[in-house]
C-alpha cells in the first residue's frame, strides 16, 4: 500500500500548490467587497497541503508492505471494468448514448460476464430499448444521438 | 398543538395517489439498492435524482426519501441470508444474523429485523416532529456567523468521531471544499480555478461527482473482491407467519432496549455528517454491554439483531432533521436529498417550514407511512428481494455502469459531467483503497458554497475580524465544539503515545 500511499499523498501536495498559486493570483487579502476571491480557496488549500505532508510523512514510516491491489486476478479485473467504462465514455462521446450503450453491454457480458451469444444479444436489445423508451418516450429527455441518427439513417 | 395540524395536512400531502405510488416505487427501488452489494443508498438516490425534476418538490422529497427507507431495510437481508453486507450500515447485522440464519433461523432473523427497523423509523419520527419546529423556530435567528459555525461543527464531527485517519478525512474534506470553489466567485463572479477553459466555469456539479464516487468507485471495488470473497451457500430467505409472530414477541421483551436503541441513534443521526452506520455500531455495543447474558452475542442472539437494526434506522430519520431545519446533512445521504433541495429551487433551513409547509410536512408524514408500507412489502417479498442477488455479475454491472452515465448526463445536459464521473469513479476507487473517508468529500461538496458565503458574510459583518465567530454565544458554542472536534484525533494520539512510553518505561 505504501508507493500508492506515497503518490496518492503527492498529488493531493500538487493540487494543493496549483490553488495556492490560483489563490495568489486572485488576490486572498481584503478587497471592494471583503475578501478576495482566492481567500477562501487559499485556506483550503493549506488544510490539503498540510494534510497531504502529514500521510506522506506516515506513509514513508510505514513498513507493513501491503500491496494496493489485493492479487494480481483483483488488479486485472478493476483494469478492465474500469477501461470499458473509458470506451463507453469515448462512445458516448462520439456515437451517442445508445449505440454506445449497444457496443458496451455486448462487450462487457461477453467478455466479462462470460455468457452465451444469445444471452448477450437479448440483454443488450433489452436494456438499449429500456432506456431508449424510458428518456426519450416516457420522460421526454433527449439524449445525445449518433451520427447515424444525424443523417436520417437509424432512430438513435 | 399547531404540529398536529401540520402533521395531518402532511397526511393529506403523503396520502394521494400519486405520492403514495411514487412511494411505493421508491421503496421497491431502495429495497433493490439495499441486497445489491455494488450500490449503496446514497448512490441509489444521486441516480434517481435527475428523474425528480418531473414531478412536484413535496412528491420528489417523498420519492428520494423512501428510497433511502427501502436501502436502510434492505441492506439487512444480505447480510443476514449471505453475510454480504448489502449496505455498509447492515454490517452490524451480521454479527448475530449470520450465525442465526445458519442455524436455520433466517426466517425470524429477517422479521426480527424488519420489525425493529420499523420501530426506529417510528419512534425516530415522533421526535421528529416534536423537535422540528422548535429547532427551526430557533434557527430562524441565526445569522452567518450561527450557520458557518454549524457548518464547521458538520466537517469536525468527521474529523473528531470518524473511524479513519484524521488526516485522511481533512483531506476529503479539503479536497471537497476546493472543488466547490472551481467555476464562477460567488460573490466577486471572476472565474476562479477554471485555468482558462470554458468548461470549467460551470464548476463541477454534485450529483455526477458523487455518481462516480460512490456508484462508479464502489463497481470497481466490486469487481477487484469478486474473486477473493469465497463463495457462499445460499439459504432459502422465507419469512413466515409463525417468524413475524415470534418477531414481535422478541421485540415486546427486548422493548426497553429497543426504545433505547432507536432514541440513541436518533441523536447519533442528527449529529451533522454522521448517519446510519456509526448508529448502527454503537447500538450493537452498547446493547451487548449492558446485556445480561453478553456471552450470547455473535453466537446468534436475536437482541445483536434488535438494537443495531432499529439504532441504524433511527439515524436515517434523525439525520434528516438537520437537514430540512438548518440546511445541514446528517448523512451522506442526507446531503443528496439536500443537493436535490436545492435543484428543485428551495432553500433548506427554518424558511422551508414558513414557506413551504407542504413539503416538509408532507414529507414527516411520509417516515411514518414509508415505514408502515416497507414493513409490509418486507415481510411479503423477502424472498423475491433475496432473488436479486442472483442476477448474474456480468449482466448487473454494466446496468448500474450505464444507468450512472445517463444519470449524471441527465442533470445539465453537458458532456463534461459524463467524463467528471468517470474521473470521479476512478478517484473514488483509489480513495476507497487507500482508506480517505468518502462522506465527509461528499457533504463537503454540498455545503462549499455555503459555507463559503457565510465566511464571508460573517467577515463582511465584522470588518474581517474572525472574533465575531466567538462573540454571539450560539457561534461561539457551535465553534468551541468544533474545535474541540478538531483537535480530539490530536489529543487521543497524545494518549497512545504516553501509554506506550509509560508501558515500555521502566518498571
Amino acid at each position: 500500500m505504501r508507493k500508492g500511499e506515497l503518490i496518492v499523498a503527492a498529488i493531493f501536495f500538487i493540487i494543493a500548490c496549483v490553488v495556492v498559486g490560483e489563490a495568489f493570483r486572485l488576490g486572498f487579502r481584503w478587497g471592494l467587497s471583503g475578501p478576495q476571491a482566492g481567500f477562501v480557496p487559499l485556506g483550503e488549500a493549506l488544510l490539503l497541503m498540510i494534510s497531504s505532508v502529514v500521510i506522506f510523512i506516515s506513509g514513508l514510516k510505514d513498513k507493513s508492505g501491503k500491496t494496493f491491489f489485493i492479487d494480481k486476478r483483483g488488479m486485472t479485473e478493476a483494469v478492465k471494468i474500469f477501461g470499458t467504462a473509458v470506451l463507453l465514455t469515448v462512445g458516448i462521446i462520439y456515437l451517442g448514448v445508445y449505440v454506445a450503450t449497444i457496443l458496451y453491454a455486448a462487450l462487457f457480458s461477453r467478455w466479462l460476464g462470460k455468457h452465451k451469444w444469445t444471452t448477450v444479444v437479448i440483454f443488450t436489445v433489452i436494456l438499449t430499448l429500456a432506456i431508449f423508451v424510458g428518456m426519450e418516450k416516457g420522460l421526454k429527455l433527449s439524449l445525445p444521438k449518433s451520427p447515424l441518427y444525424w443523417k436520417g439513417l437509424f432512430f438513435f | 398543538m399547531d404540529t398536529l395540524v401540520h402533521l395531518w395536512s402532511g397526511l393529506g400531502v403523503a396520502m394521494q395517489p400519486f405520492s403514495l405510488l411514487m412511494m411505493t416505487l421508491g421503496l421497491i427501488l431502495g429495497l433493490a439498492v439495499g441486497v445489491l452489494p455494488g450500490l449503496g443508498g446514497t448512490a441509489g438516490v444521486a441516480l434517481l435524482l435527475p428523474v425528480t425534476v418531473f414531478v412536484a418538490p413535496e412528491v420528489a422529497i417523498i420519492f428520494l426519501g423512501a428510497i433511502y427507507w427501502g436501502a436502510l431495510f434492505g441492506g439487512v437481508i444480505t447480510s443476514v441470508l449471505f453475510a454480504i453486507p448489502g449496505e455498509p450500515w447492515s454490517v452490524a447485522l451480521i454479527f448475530d444474523g449470520y450465525p442465526m440464519s445458519k442455524q436455520g433461523r433466517s426466517g425470524l432473523a429477517l422479521a426480527a429485523s424488519f420489525l425493529s427497523s420499523f420501530v426506529g423509523i417510528i419512534i425516530a419520527a415522533f421526535f421528529f416532529v416534536a423537535a422540528a419546529l422548535p429547532l427551526a423556530l430557533l434557527a430562524l435567528r441565526f445569522g452567518p456567523p450561527e450557520m458557518f459555525a454549524i457548518m464547521m461543527l458538520a466537517f469536525s464531527t468527521f474529523v473528531g468521531l470518524g473511524t479513519g485517519k484524521a488526516s485522511k478525512t481533512l483531506v476529503s474534506t479539503a479536497f471537497g471544499l476546493l472543488l466547490t470553489a472551481v467555476g464562477l466567485d460567488i460573490v466577486t463572479g471572476r472565474p476562479r480555478l477554471t485555468f482558462g477553459t470554458i468548461t470549467w466555469m460551470s464548476g463541477f456539479d454534485f450529483v455526477p461527482v458523487t455518481i462516480g464516487l460512490f456508484g462508479l468507485g464502489e463497481i470497481l471495488i466490486d469487481g477487484e473482491d469478486r474473486f477473493s470473497a469465497e463463495a457462499r451457500e445460499v439459504i432459502l430467505a422465507k419469512v413466515g407467519w409463525a417468524d413475524i409472530k415470534e418477531g414481535m414477541r422478541e421485540i415486546w421483551k427486548f422493548f426497553p432496549q429497543t426504545v433505547m436503541a432507536s432514541i440513541m441513534g436518533f441523536f447519533v443521526g442528527v449529529l451533522p455528517g454522521t448517519g446510519a452506520t456509526p448508529a448502527s455500531f454503537l447500538g450493537y455495543g452498547l446493547a451487548k454491554q449492558y446485556s445480561k447474558n453478553p456471552e450470547k452475542y455473535g453466537k446468534g442472539a436475536i437482541e445483536g439483531i434488535i438494537a443495531p437494526q432499529s439504532a441504524a434506522n433511527a439515524a436515517g430519520a434523525g439525520s434528516l432533521l438537520p437537514m430540512i431545519t438548518l440546511g445541514i446533512p446528517g448523512s451522506p445521504t442526507a446531503a443528496v436529498l439536500l443537493a436535490g433541495l436545492y435543484m428543485w429551487g428551495l432553500w433548506p433551513g427554518p424558511r422551508l417550514f414558513l414557506e413551504q409547509p407542504a413539503f416538509v410536512w408532507g414529507l414527516i408524514a411520509s417516515l411514518f407511512l414509508a415505514a408502515l408500507v416497507c414493513l409490509i412489502i418486507c415481510l411479503a417479498f423477502t424472498p423475491m428481494l433475496a432473488a436479486i442477488m442472483r442476477i448474474p455479475w456480468g449482466l448487473l454491472t454494466p446496468i448500474i455502469v450505464v444507468a450512472c452515465f445517463v444519470g449524471s448526463y441527465v442533470m445539465r445536459n453537458l458532456m463534461f459531467d459524463v467524463i467528471c464521473t468517470l474521473a470521479f469513479g476512478l478517484i473514488g476507487y483509489i480513495m476507497k483503497k487507500l482508506k480517505y473517508a468518502l462522506a465527509p468529500m461528499a457533504v463537503a461538496l454540498v455545503l462549499g458554497d455555503m459555507t463559503e458565503v457565510f465566511l464571508r458574510q460573517s467577515l463582511i459583518m465584522s470588518d474581517g475580524s474572525f472574533a465575531i465567530f466567538f462573540t454571539r454565544p450560539i457561534a461561539a458554542v457551535c465553534m468551541s465544539f468544533a474545535l474541540l472536534l478538531f483537535a480530539f484525533p490530536a489529543f487521543k494520539l497524545y494518549r497512545e503515545k504516553r501509554k506506550a512510553r509509560v508501558s515500555i518505561g521502566p518498571g
